[in-house]
Formats: structure tokens, C-alpha cells, sequence
């Protein structure tokens, strides 16, 4: 069953530098219980998508519906009940949570803004707190009692505390120690089973997203360039920025090619203060082709099993389906 | 290219029985203990460990680039060339800052003055070893912008650090740290705020550098990516000890210290759904008073002596050792 369902979604943000168009026209559905892992290098725009999902950051244009509510355009006062079904969990666990309350207030806010009883909602926040591992007496406790592990475990009881449908996680490992990382990654999966909840899972650690992800979607200038299904992804990359995104990331073995022997993806992400005309990779391509600079290639099934956005990847032989046969009246 | 081509006996700097301590409320801590540690000519070695295990206190003791007032020194010593250069005064240091070492930091930003532009800021690491002056200054400075690949060097030179991505920051700041030709160049987690693709390039970048000048790396990192990317030793720190040292492909093949071990479990593919293996616990704190090893607490073999004796570092291999109880009587892990 389809949980969110994004469709041609728009932000762009005026600034003092002109506009940035961070999210260009983008699809996205993401299932109940299904885990979306979202990769692309910073400034792609998938932060800003997360928080557009959750409505922090308004959007220009295109719709958001949650169980086939449109939530685009809700007031305030229309999100209330909306709120409690998608939660976030942030990369700066430290700057997430306010460090003049205590850990179990940090907690109970949402559920007491949500009606409970401040007994209740100690209570239930203790449960919470057991939950991600934490010791009871985290309760009392201020956030810079905590390491950063632990705390990224006390905004992940926040996150749970209202039994959302959808947890965007924007880079939730990424600042925590190597050792810890797993201990969070694993908490985190237990939950999904536990609880059902899907997971937008933004990171620029792929590794992380191989493990966790059902699905996986690059992104580049604002648009998706390529996803997949976690088998078919990691195995036949076909996007050229998915393949160098893929062959930048250190192998783990001292006997692999290195760096100074490899062709690598030159350049940087480029502004997204002016989109090129075309496809928004062609600056770095190193296929690029007179079409590229024309139109913009749209997402289509590929070789594989992955949806591409690529002029050049060629489109697969017709699918082995035996056509119906027409009847034969003798 | 391999260590060995460049590899001579003599160690180019040395560190024996190193230990740093830090002023706290408590008085002084020791944060790096014992640290022995050497780098050859032209070898790449990496420092990998965990936030706060001292590894890079420890390179800034190589430097005697410590905080003064809050962190010194307090036992062992460091020699390069043969030279202890924990004795020399604050101008011998300086001479040797530069010219024979340099630093680039995780924080290239920070590590670049905002109000100064990227020419003076180049200009001015050239001088400190070298007289050259004008025309001449002016195209050392654009030929070492092209040395890191920076795009449009002439136009680079004149702004200013806020208008570099992070990327091509920390190219500015290697150009800088080569610009006296290092025999030495010390890499504190150089690409940690970088992506991939940029980390990429930045680790190419320095072993493109490493090729053509021939000099020494020693890189900090918390990444078993990186080490296996760049080094060609590798020492891992917990606590502020060196518990394992080797060569890359033994620690990668034949880890002996169960921290090492589950560091590298962590690196290796899990299929979906499954668990990944946990090293449980956290990361002990600065200073923490302890006897015994200090992983024993999260070392799912630990043993009685591991928490009564610290362990001294063996041999457990050709120029491989750790330090271990588990190693010690035959019981490998």
C-alpha cells in the first residue's frame, strides 16, 4: 500500500543570491514498512526534500499526499493531526535537542501537545526510553549527559513516540563514531519490524543504505537520476553519476585499484542557482552528447530492473510476456 | 607504488614512549600513553581509531604543535633525522615546521583566514621557507594551484576562502603545506568533511603528490576506507594506546586485536536484514582511570588478566604486533 505519494514535487527558495532550485520535478512513493534509502552528494537537494516532505520548508510546486490525503497546502491547523504520522530524525543529535530540558521532556513535548496525561506521558516515555536502550534514569537527565550515540537514541525515542507512519532520517549515523554506528543502524531496524513505520533514509554513506534500504534512489540537481530495488541497484548501476558515485566510494581492500590508477568523476556538484537546459548532469558527464544539452532525459525502465534518467542508456528488449493469444474461430 | 622503493632503515621521525597529557580540573591526564610509532621515507602510514582516542593529540605531539598551557608532552620522546625534537627551542621548531613537516586538518575552512585572500594566504606559506618575491613568488604560487588541480589558479588566487567549496579549500590548504616541500606531510582526517567523489579526489590527489615529490604521509582517520586506500602501515588506537600495528593487507587479512577485528567486521557487506555485528558499549572517556586493558570492558573474549594488567605491545607477526592478553599465550582469537 502506497504510505506517501509525491508527484512533480517543486521547492525552490528565493535567497539573496537568487532563486536555488533545489527539488525539480520529482516522483516519489514510498510503501508501508518500506525503507527508501536517498544518496547523492551534499547540495543535491535531498535534505531539502526531506524537510519538504514534512512540510518545514514550503514547496512551489506539485503535491504531497499521506494516505492519499493531500497535504500540500494544509494550514497549521489542518497539520495537527498530520504531524504525529511523519517524524524526523536529524544528523546533529547535539543541536536537535534543546539542552535546557531534560531528556524525558524532550520526549513527552510531542505527547502532551498530543493530549496525554503529564502521568501517562511519563510513563509512556519511559517505555520509549527502555525501548532505544536507554537507562531508565535518562529521564532526568540533560542531552549533554549524553554521548552522541545516546543521544541520536533519545531523538529516535521522540521520533517513535507517536507511532508515526514515516521517519525521515537525514543522516542519522553520519556524526557518530564507527563503533556506534551499528549499535544505532541495528535499533533502527529492529523498529522498522517492530513497528512497521518506512523510513526515508538520507545519507551520502553508501554502505549504510546498502544495508538498510529495500530502495534506493540517487539524486543530482534536485532530480533523481536513477533507482532501484536494493538487489538490482547495487548490482547494475546504470545512471554514469550512479556508477561514479559508486566507484568513488572506498573499496575496504588494500589489494583494489586506488584512487591515483582509477578514472574518477571530475568536478563538483555545480550551482543550482541556474539549472542547465538539459540533463542536469551533463556538465560532468564524460559521455556527454549534443542531446544531453537539449532535453532533459526523463526516468525509464532499464536493462536490469532500475529506472533511469539517461539519454544513452538504451531502452530493454521488450519484456519475454507471451501476448494473449487471439482466438482462433474455425 | 610500494613503501619499499622508498623505504630506508632509518625512521624519518620517531616517536618512543610518547605520552601527552592534558590539563583538566582534575589536574593532568594523560590522554596519549606510550605511544611508539615511526614513519620511513616516502612510506605512507595511517593512524586509524575512534573520536577521542588521541590520535590526533598524538600528531600534534609529533609537531609540538599542542595548546600551550593546556596540553604538553610529558614523557618519551620524538626524533627526526636522529634529532630529539622535543628539546629544541620555539625558532629551531619553527625552521622545522614546513620544511620538513606539515599539517592539513579536517577543517579546511577554519584552517584558511577568512579576511585574507587565498593568494596572500599561499604567498605567505611560500616565504616562510624561501625568498622568493614578486614575479617569481607570483608563479610558484599559481604553479602549486596547479600542482592541486585548482581550476582557473589566476583568479582563484584572488578571492577569498568563503567563495571555495570545502573541497577546493582543502586543496588550498595542501598547496599550502607543499609549498616548502615537506619531507613529511601530516593528514588529520583530510577528507572526513568531504563526499565521496571529492574524497575521492582528494586522496588521488595526495597520492599523485606522493608520487612525484616522495614524500612521507602520515594519515589520521577514523575510516578503514581511506587506510585501505592509502597506507602502506597501519596502527590503530583505542584509548590512547596503539593496541595493533602492520602492514595494511596483514591488519586487513589477519587482524589480532579483538577491537580491530570488530572494526573491520563493520566494513565487510551484510546482507539486508540482518544484524550487523556490534562491538557493544562506547568509547571510555578522556582519561578515565583504569587498570588493565582498556577494551576489555566491550571485548567479548576478555579474560580475568585483562582487567588486572595492561597489555605490552608483541610481536604476532613480521613487523606486525599487538597488544593483547588473548595473543599472548597461543589463544588466538
Amino acid at each position: 500500500m502506497t504510505l506517501l505519494s509525491v508527484r512533480n514535487l517543486e521547492v525552490h527558495l528565493p535567497t539573496t543570491h537568487g532563486v536555488v532550485h533545489a527539488v525539480n520535478g520529482l516522483d516519489l512513493d514510498i510503501a508501508a514498512g518500506e525503507t527508501v534509502g536517498l544518496i547523492g552528494e551534499s547540495g543535491c537537494g535531498k535534505s531539502t526534500l526531506g524537510k519538504t516532505l514534512m512540510r518545514l520548508v514550503p514547496s512551489t510546486g506539485g503535491s504531497i499526499s499521506l494516505e492519499g490525503q493531500d497535504i500540500t497546502h494544509l494550514d497549521a491547523r489542518g497539520l495537527k493531526p498530520v504531524r504525529p504520522k511523519i517524524q524526523m530524525v536529524f544528523q546533529d543529535n547535539a543541536s536537535a535537542l534543546n539542552p535546557r530540558h531534560t531528556v524525558g521532556q524532550s520526549i513527552s513535548q510531542p505527547l502532551r501537545l498530543n493530549g496525554w496525561s503529564k502521568r501517562d506521558a511519563r510513563q509512556h516515555t519511559e517505555e520509549l526510553l527502555a525501548r532505544v536502550g536507554l537507562p531508565k534514569d535518562s529521564f532526568d537527565r540533560y542531552p549533554n549527559e549524553f554521548s552522541g550515540g545516546q543521544r541520536q537514541r533519545v531523538g529516535i525515542a521522540r521520533a517513535i513516540a507517536l507511532n508515526p507512519k514515516l521517519i525521515v532520517c537525514d543522516e542519522p549515523v553520519s556524526a557518530l563514531d564507527v563503533s556506534v554506528r551499528a549499535q544505532v543502524i541495528n535499533l533502527l531496524g529492529d523498529l522498522q519490524r517492530d513497528l512497521g513505520v518506512s523510513f526515508l533514509f538520507i545519507s551520502h554513506d553508501l554502505s549504510v543504505v546498502e544495508h538498510i534500504a529495500d530502495r534506493v534512489i540517487v539524486m543530482y540537481l534536485g532530480r533523481i537520476v536513477e533507482q532501484g530495488r536494493g538487489d538490482s541497484f547495487w548490482k547494475s548501476p546504470k545512471h554514469p553519476y550512479t556508477r561514479a558515485l559508486l566507484d568513488a566510494a572506498p573499496a575496504h581492500d588494500p589489494d583494489a585499484p586506488r584512487a591515483v590508477d582509477k578514472p574518477l568523476l571530475q568536478g563538483e556538484l555545480p550551482s543550482n542557482l541556474h539549472l542547465p537546459q538539459g540533463c542536469p548532469f551533463q556538465g560532468r558527464c564524460p559521455l556527454v552528447e549534443a542531446r544531453c544539452r537539449e532535453s532533459v532525459p526523463q526516468l525509464r525502465r532499464a536493462e536490469g530492473g532500475n529506472q533511469v534518467a539517461c539519454h544513452l542508456v538504451p531502452e530493454p528488449a521488450e519484456p519475454a510476456v507471451q501476448p494473449v493469444p487471439e482466438p482462433v474461430y474455425s | 607504488m610500494n613503501a619499499q622503493t622508498f623505504a630506508v632503515d632509518t625512521p624519518f621521525i620517531e616517536a618512543r614512549g610518547l605520552t601527552t597529557s592534558v590539563r583538566t580540573k582534575r589536574g593532568e591526564v594523560p590522554i596519549v600513553t606510550g605511544f611508539d610509532l615511526s614513519v620511513r621515507r616516502g612510506e605512507t602510514v595511517a593512524i586509524v581509531g575512534e573520536s577521542g582516542c588521541g590520535k590526533s593529540l598524538a600528531a600534534l605531539s609529533l609537531m609540538q604543535l599542542l595548546p600551550k598551557g593546556r596540553a604538553r608532552v610529558s614523557g618519551g620522546e620524538v626524533r627526526l633525522d636522529g634529532r630529539d625534537i622535543l628539546t629544541l627551542k620555539a625558532r629551531e621548531l619553527n625552521a622545522l615546521r614546513g620544511r620538513e613537516i606539515a599539517l592539513i586538518s579536517q577543517d579546511p575552512m577554519s584552517a584558511l583566514n577568512p579576511v585574507i585572500s587565498i593568494g596572500a594566504q599561499l604567498r605567505e606559506a611560500i616565504t616562510a621557507h624561501s625568498d622568493l618575491k614578486g614575479e617569481a613568488l607570483h608563479a610558484r604560487a599559481i604553479e602549486l594551484m596547479r600542482l592541486v588541480q585548482i581550476p582557473d589558479p589566476e583568479a582563484r588566487l584572488r578571492e577569498y576562502p568563503h567563495r571555495l567549496s570545502g573541497g577546493m579549500c582543502q586543496r588550498v590548504s595542501i598547496a599550502m603545506a607543499i609549498a616548502s616541500q615537506p619531507r613529511l606531510l601530516i593528514a588529520d582526517e583530510p577528507t572526513t568533511a568531504l563526499d565521496v567523489t571529492i574524497q575521492a579526489q582528494v586522496l588521488q590527489l595526495l597520492q599523485r603528490l606522493k608520487r612525484e615529490t616522495g614524500m612521507a604521509l602520515l594519515i589520521i582517520t577514523h575510516d578503514f576506507g581511506v587506510v585501505a586506500e592509502m597506507a602502506d602501515r597501519v596502527a590503530v588506537m583505542y584509548a590512547g594506546r596503539i593496541v595493533e600495528e602492520g602492514p595494511v593487507r596483514e591488519i586487513f587479512r589477519n587482524p589480532r586485536h579483538p577491537y580491530t577485528q570488530g572494526l573491520l567486521a563493520l566494513t565487510r557487506h551484510h546482507p539486508r536484514g540482518m544484524r550487523l555485528p556490534e562491538i557493544a558499549g562506547l568509547v571510555p572517556a578522556y582519561g578515565e582511570a583504569r587498570t588493565g586493558c582498556a577494551f576489555a570492558d566491550r571485548c567479548p573474549q576478555a579474560r580475568a588478566i585483562c582487567r588486572q594488567l595492561t597489555p605490552e605491545r608483541r610481536s604476532v607477526g613480521p613487523l606486525h604486533d599487538t597488544a593483547c592478553w588473548l595473543t599472548e599465550t597461543g589463544e588466538v582469537a
